[in-house]
């Protein structure tokens, strides 16, 4: 039985000031500075002294504050990221400063989550060593993690304030950085810390089974338990998960627990140690039942039981280039799962505020969110608003979902602030994954090393709901071909449903696998001729570019061959090897695609406006995970106007609310009624394109399948033709709103597209509030950074605050971008259509590896992307060397153990993220502008392409020092010792 | 859950023997703590006894209390890295999990955790450490190997050193930083008259506790330097590979952990003999 916990009353001094706190004798320092005195830089991520997330000085000295008890900190001088500047500036030491200001002008973080962690390590290393070398530095900086960036640029700003360098004149601004490297930032683990009850998640026992029943009366009874709840308790529709293709996950489990990642029961407690004890007394009775966890054993031959998506694709005769070739090469490759192991930890919290269901989690579309949140509780999605405007990483990881269904169904509940956030072992084991997949490839090809016809088939593990797998499953089919022009290609891809965890994309839906499966299958067929590995790719890449639909588009060639002929200058002559270790050099080529290959929606909105205190805003429902983007809005604006000052990003639903922009347009809020109306039409098109999905994820005939899209399809197309060029706002909608607002790699494009075309509307609207003002044409006046003028007497001018105030204290437009939108999915060329665009690189690495333990050293790694144009070459930079280092832990030992279904792993201790120790040697990376995205100016997606190549290269490099391949990555050094033994004999020379 | 600050040794020994239970670095208690998994023990927080945190160095004695952070161990490494016989201890403090860890984590705490993975331990036990605790008033130092920490409070380790001894060791973790030890070697050789006068090979991160590898040290025993060879280094690490209990349930396999303890032999010897 529990007892209210003893409370100590400590005096902290944190910062210089004093700071008297009550705490419970287990609280840490960490909860104590974050939850009770609000100092939010003190972030957390491990809870174990990994991540380094939470550090401050203690008495001068860099620790981690969650491994140190708050009572025991009583009378020590603690210093937070926030209080280093004053701190070092006592002894006339510019460090922080110095420090922070490289960092910002570097651009050296992504989401941010690690960088206050980061600059306590930094600014002590720097103020303690007499010289800071790179060696030091990356000792220095091994404890804090970061899962964006690739550490290089932090590395290079701490070097730089050591050695006292200005920092540079960065051309770009960014207002989002100070921001995250503070408490100011606001992540959702942030919010309303101090008072919530807090929630937990009763998850199975076993990854399936039947539920008998289901006691709470014990958990209830526990005291400072205020609600223990069950399926029984969800007012409206029982559901989460994706839901585009399907509502098979229930939120709270029924009868039956498909996976370990059900959940069962929730708990809102008035601390934790009551929760935890309420957890244990529900009593549920279980039957367990065999799980199916194993890919090929969850499929019967010619049934279509467990399978929940197919794609099946096929381009010319594939079996007769394989009965004419010279060569046929066959190989099966397969990728484990992987976590997405964002720094910040799944959850938030929720709470009523004026009849509105707050809910702060981290979400790459809160809309989609918060759409679920209401059909579940059944209330007006009006009443329902996710705050997520900074998130600590994403990667994919919140596309779909996240826990805002448990806390929205416990706040709501209760009508009180409930706080839910997983522990890191919960995360691990409890979460959705990326699809682990197995595929066997054949390649045919002549004895010169042309590629004739390519033959995938693929199994892709779902987990135990349908989820996003039937995208995923597409994007692999369709993917097949990679880089090269193949005249035969036939692609077989099903998602399987099993009883392991459920799956969710990570850096690219399916891209990393069948990538790697591609790209293993030629380099292989490379070591079968003899021929240098660049070379067999450079003759077959695709040149000349493609639009959506498969047309060339002339004078546009990808520019395959340049990023490879850079990387192999770049990795120039090969290294000296070491005795006792191999050497081995890897190259690969990546061609994802990006965008919406369903040829059916592409489609951004956002609200550009100035309110009467002459402030600029950018407005949509876009959330930062680290790509820049709201900040690159923002930039944008403020270069479009000639503004000096950089607008503020804030997420918002304003422009979904009135897409139309006109009642903004006039500085009105739209009606309540109007907004409904517009989400009402969005519903009806929503459901419609959704039940399309679902029929369509069914047929496995893609001729049939065309037809029927092309049927669906035709009173859209009506409607776009309505719309037409004048924009009415009768029709704000078309077929093309179907999910509108998407984030991933195209998301830069595709916001910059609809920013540019807000500031043209806004310059159209403020001209002609100004005219009417003046009582004179549109044409006789005239903009600058200030505001309207009148050109012939510049003395009669308008300030945009003025101009607000003219038009009732709001002028705000919104912008928008549509992709051309054209047939559908195309049977005969395979072609995904719509609107598509790809992202083009080359990686390549040379690598050590001694065969007795399996340990690789990467000396040297190389990457060379096209990235059309790039609007923040360093921005761009850093994508890619995040992705880079991410790849490095999944080639060889980010591996998670499962047994049965569960997976065992419990912390970051044991997923292993690569730290500052584990990069290589040498990292360079270099950016191509062709000027050939279908985004502004040129522009491509990037994003995560990085995290694509990377693995595969290092995989390549392995192969070749090796003489064996590999068949799955992750391989840990385990695997790689094994086959160090068995390629002892094979080891063949090849030299790239 | 009951917390306590000790004032001084005694009233700390006295708590222990009570059944209290030290709270040193807490690298290992304080995140189990934060789990809500000691809700019934009082802790008495050593932390604070600064007289638990000297490092004393004579001709023949390191002495450590037991306060004594693996990152003051580490940086004492600058000042005695000259003295080949502690070699080990040193670089096993230096590997230890990462910078936090290595400035909060203790050497008492190192030693007393019980933990299959721990680094300095081992290090210890190959350098022959004794360890003196306290039961209550009673004091008592034995050697490392002997200690039971049972209602015990360890107060100082003392590294016994001469220019005989020669000790190295080796970690293998697949993460560079932070990396949970799959296996790790320390060997500590006393050479007299250009011979092997005796050798302690000890593994750890492979069982529940840290062992010596018998029959490679036999082999070394009376060795002469003239036979001192490849052959011999790898002979001693294939015996010692193949005689290492290596029971840990968790993955990777005992075939590999083989291999693992057969390279850190092969390094750690070649370090010291080539
Ligand atoms: C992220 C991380 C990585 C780690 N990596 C490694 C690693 O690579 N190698 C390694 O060896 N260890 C590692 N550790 C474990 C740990 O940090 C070290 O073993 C450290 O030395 C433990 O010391 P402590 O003072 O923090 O122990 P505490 O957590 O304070 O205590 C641990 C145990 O020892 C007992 N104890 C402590 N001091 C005394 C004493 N004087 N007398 C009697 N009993 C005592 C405590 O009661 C408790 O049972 C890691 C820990 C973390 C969090
Ligand atoms: S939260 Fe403290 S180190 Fe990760
Ligand atoms: S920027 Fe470091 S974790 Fe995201």
């Amino acid at each position: 039985m529990m007892k209210d916990a003893e409370q100590l009353d400590i005096a902290l001094n944190v910062n210089g000031v004093a700071r008297p706190a009550k705490v419970e004798p287990f609280l840490t320092l960490q909860a104590c500075l974050h939850h009770r005195l609000g100092f939010r830089e003190v972030r957390y991520g491990c809870g174990e002294g990994v991540c380094g997330a939470c550090m401050v000085l203690v008495d001068g000295e860099p620790k981690s504050s969650c491994l140190i008890l708050a009572v025991q900190a009583q009378g020590r001088n603690i210093v937070t990221a926030d209080g280093l500047d004053v701190y070092f500036a006592q002894n006339k030491n510019t460090v922080a400063a110095g420090l922070r200001a490289q960092l910002t002008a570097r651009q050296a973080f992504q989401c941010g989550y690690c960088s206050c962690g980061v600059m306590v390590s930094a600014a002590h290393h720097i103020a303690s060593e007499a010289s800071v070398t790179p060696s030091s530095l990356k000792t220095a900086l091994s404890g804090n993690m970061c899962r964006c960036t690739g550490y290089q640029q932090m590395m290079e700003a701490t070097l730089a304030t050591s050695q006292r360098e200005p920092a540079p004149q960065s051309p770009v601004q960014r207002g989002d950085l100070p921001v995250k490297m503070s408490g100011a930032a606001g992540y959702p683990t942030d919010q309303k810390t101090a008072g919530p009850l807090i929630g937990k998640i009763l998850w199975a026992q076993y990854p399936s089974a039947r539920i008998s029943s289901i006691d709470t009366r014990a958990a209830a009874a526990v005291p400072g338990v205020e609600a223990v709840l069950t399926h029984r308790d969800i007012p409206k529709q029982n559901s989460t998960g994706a839901t585009s293709f399907g509502n098979d996950q229930p939120l709270l489990a029924v009868d039956r627990v498909r996976t370990m990642a059900d959940a069962v029961a929730l708990v809102a407690a008035r601390d934790e140690a009551a929760a935890a004890e309420a957890l244990k007394l529900i009593q549920v009775t279980y039957e367990p039942l065999q799980p199916i966890t194993d890919l090929p054993g969850a499929i019967e031959p010619g049934s279509a039981k467990n399978v929940t998506a197919q794609f099946v694709q096929e381009t010319g005769d594939v079996d007769a280039a394989f009965r004419t070739a010279d060569l046929v090469v066959t190989g099966r490759y397969s990728n484990e799962i992987n976590d997405h192991a964002c720094m910040e930890l799944e959850g938030g919290t929720a709470w009523m505020e004026d009849g509105t269901l707050m809910i702060a989690v981290p979400h790459q579309t809160a809309e989609s969110g918060q759409r679920a949140v209401s059909k579940m509780l059944g209330i007006s999605q009006d009443n329902v608003r996710i705050i997520s405007q900074n998130m600590g990483g994403s990667f994919g990881k919140y596309a779909a979902f996240t826990i805002e269904g448990y806390l929205g169904l416990l706040a709501y509940h209760l009508q009180k602030p409930v706080r839910l956030v997983l522990g890191r072992d919960e995360i691990l084991q409890r979460r959705s994954k990326r699809h682990p997949s197995y595929g066997d490839y054949r390649l045919a090809l002549t004895r010169d090393g042309r590629f004739l016809a390519l033959d995938a088939t693929i199994l892709t593990d779902a987990g135990p709901y349908v989820g996003l797998t039937p995208a995923v499953a597409a994007v692999i089919g369709a993917e097949a071909s990679a880089s090269y022009n193949i005249p035969s290609v036939r692609s077989r891809v099903r998602g399987i449903l099993t009883n392991n965890l459920p799956t969710i994309p990570m850096r690219g839906y399916g891209s990393q696998q069948i990538s790697f499966g591609v790209e293993s299958i030629v380099e292989q067929a490379a070591h079968k001729l003899g021929m240098d590995p660049a070379d067999l790719r450079k003759r077959n890449y695709k040149k000349t570019r493609t639009d959506g639909w498969g047309h060339p588009i002339p004078g546009k060639d990808f520019w395959l061959t340049q990023t490879m002929d850079r990387v192999r200058e770049l990795l120039g002559p090969p290294p000296l090897c070491p005795p006792g270790w191999h050497y081995g050099r890897g190259v690969t080529t990546i061609h994802a695609k990006y965008g919406y290959p369903y040829g059916m929606v592409d489609r951004f909105v956002v609200k550009v406006g100035v309110n009467k205190d002459g402030q600029f805003r950018v407005e949509c429902d876009i959330s930062d995970s680290g790509t820049a983007v709201t900040n690159e809005m923002a930039r944008l604006l403020a270069k479009g106007l000639g503004l000096t000052k950089l607008p503020e990003y804030v997420q918002s639903r304003a422009a979904i609310d009135d897409p139309s922009g006109i009642a903004f347009g006039r500085g009105h809020r739209p009606s309540w009624l109007k907004s409904a109306a517009y989400r009402t039409m969005e519903w009806v098109q929503m459901t419609g394109a959704k039940s399309l999905l679902v029929i369509t994820a069914r047929i496995t005939n893609p001729r049939n399948l065309v037809r029927l899209q092309r049927v669906i399809a035709r009173p859209a197309n009506f409607f776009i033709k309505m719309a037409g060029n004048f924009k009415s706002w009768v029709f704000p909608f078309s077929r093309e709103s179907f999910q509108p607002r998407f984030g991933s790699s195209r998301s830069l494009s595709m916001c910059a597209g609809a920013v540019l075309d807000g500031v043209e509307r806004f310059k159209k609207t403020v001209l002609e509030v100004g005219a009417k003002e003046f009582s004179s044409d549109v044409s006789e006046l005239q903009l600058d950074g200030e505001g309207v003028y009148h050109s012939s007497d510049t003395s009669r001018r308008l300030s945009w605050a003025a101009l607000a105030q003219r038009a009732g204290g709001d002028l705000a437009v919104v912008g928008e971008i549509h992709n051309p939108v054209g047939p559908l999915l195309d049977p005969s060329t395979g072609n995904q259509t719509g609107a598509v665009d790809f992202m083009d690189g080359s990686h390549g690495c040379d690598l050590l590896i001694r065969p007795d333990t399996g340990q690789v050293r990467i000396l040297k790694y190389v990457a060379v992307h096209d990235v059309g144009y790039a609007f923040n070459p360093e921005a761009l930079r850093g994508q890619i060397l995040g992705g880079i280092t991410m790849g490095i832990g999944q080639a060889i030992f980010e591996s998670m153990k499962v047994q049965d279904g569960k997976v065992l792993n419990t912390g970051l201790h044991d997923y292993l993220v690569a730290t500052t120790l584990d990069l290589p040697e040498e990292v360079k990376v270099e950016i191509l502008e062709s000027g050939n995205g279908m985004g502004p100016y040129g522009s491509k997606g990037i994003g995560e392409s990085g995290a694509v190549a990377a693995p595969i290269a290092i995989a390549n490099a392995l192969y070749n020092a090796l003489g064996m391949q590999l068949e799955t990555i992750p391989s840990t050094p385990e695997k790689l010792a094994a086959m160090a033994d068995a390629g002892a004999g094979q080891r063949s020379a090849i030299a790239v | 859950m009951r917390y306590t600050k000790a004032e001084n040794v005694e009233a700390a020994a006295s708590a222990v023997a009570n059944g209290a239970v030290p709270l040193a670095g807490g690298t290992i208690l304080v995140p189990a703590i934060a789990r809500c998994e000691h809700q019934d023990h009082t802790f008495v927080d050593i932390s604070g006894l600064a007289a638990l945190t000297r490092i004393e160095t004579t001709d023949s004695l390191l002495l450590l209390g037991s306060m004594v952070t693996l990152d003051g161990l580490a940086s004492a490494a600058a000042k005695h890295n000259g003295t080949p016989a502690r070699r080990a201890l040193f670089q096993a403090a230096q590997a230890v999990g990462n910078p936090q860890v290595r400035r909060s984590g203790t050497i008492g705490g190192n030693i007393a955790a019980g933990v299959a993975t721990v680094d300095v331990y081992p290090a210890l036990l190959a350098l022959e450490a004794q360890v003196t605790s306290l039961h209550g008033g009673t004091s008592e130092t034995v050697p490392i190997s002997e200690l039971s920490t049972a209602g015990r409070l360890i107060t100082t380790i003392q590294v016994p050193t001469d220019g005989e001894t020669r000790s190295a060791f080796r970690k293998f973790a697949w993460r560079a930083s932070a990396g949970i030890t799959l296996a790790n070697v320390a060997v500590c050789l006393r050479i007299r008259d250009a011979a092997i006068l005796s050798a302690r090979i000890v593994v750890g991160g492979v069982s529940a506790r840290a062992q010596r590898l018998a029959k490679a040290e036999q082999l070394l025993a009376d060795k002469p330097a003239n036979q001192w060879t490849r052959d011999l280094i790898d002979e001693a690490a294939r015996i010692g590979s193949m005689e290492a209990t290596c029971d840990l349930p968790a993955p990777p396999s005992p075939e590999y952990r083989r291999r693992l303890i057969a390279a850190g032999v092969r390094e750690t010897l070649s370090e010291i003999l080539l």
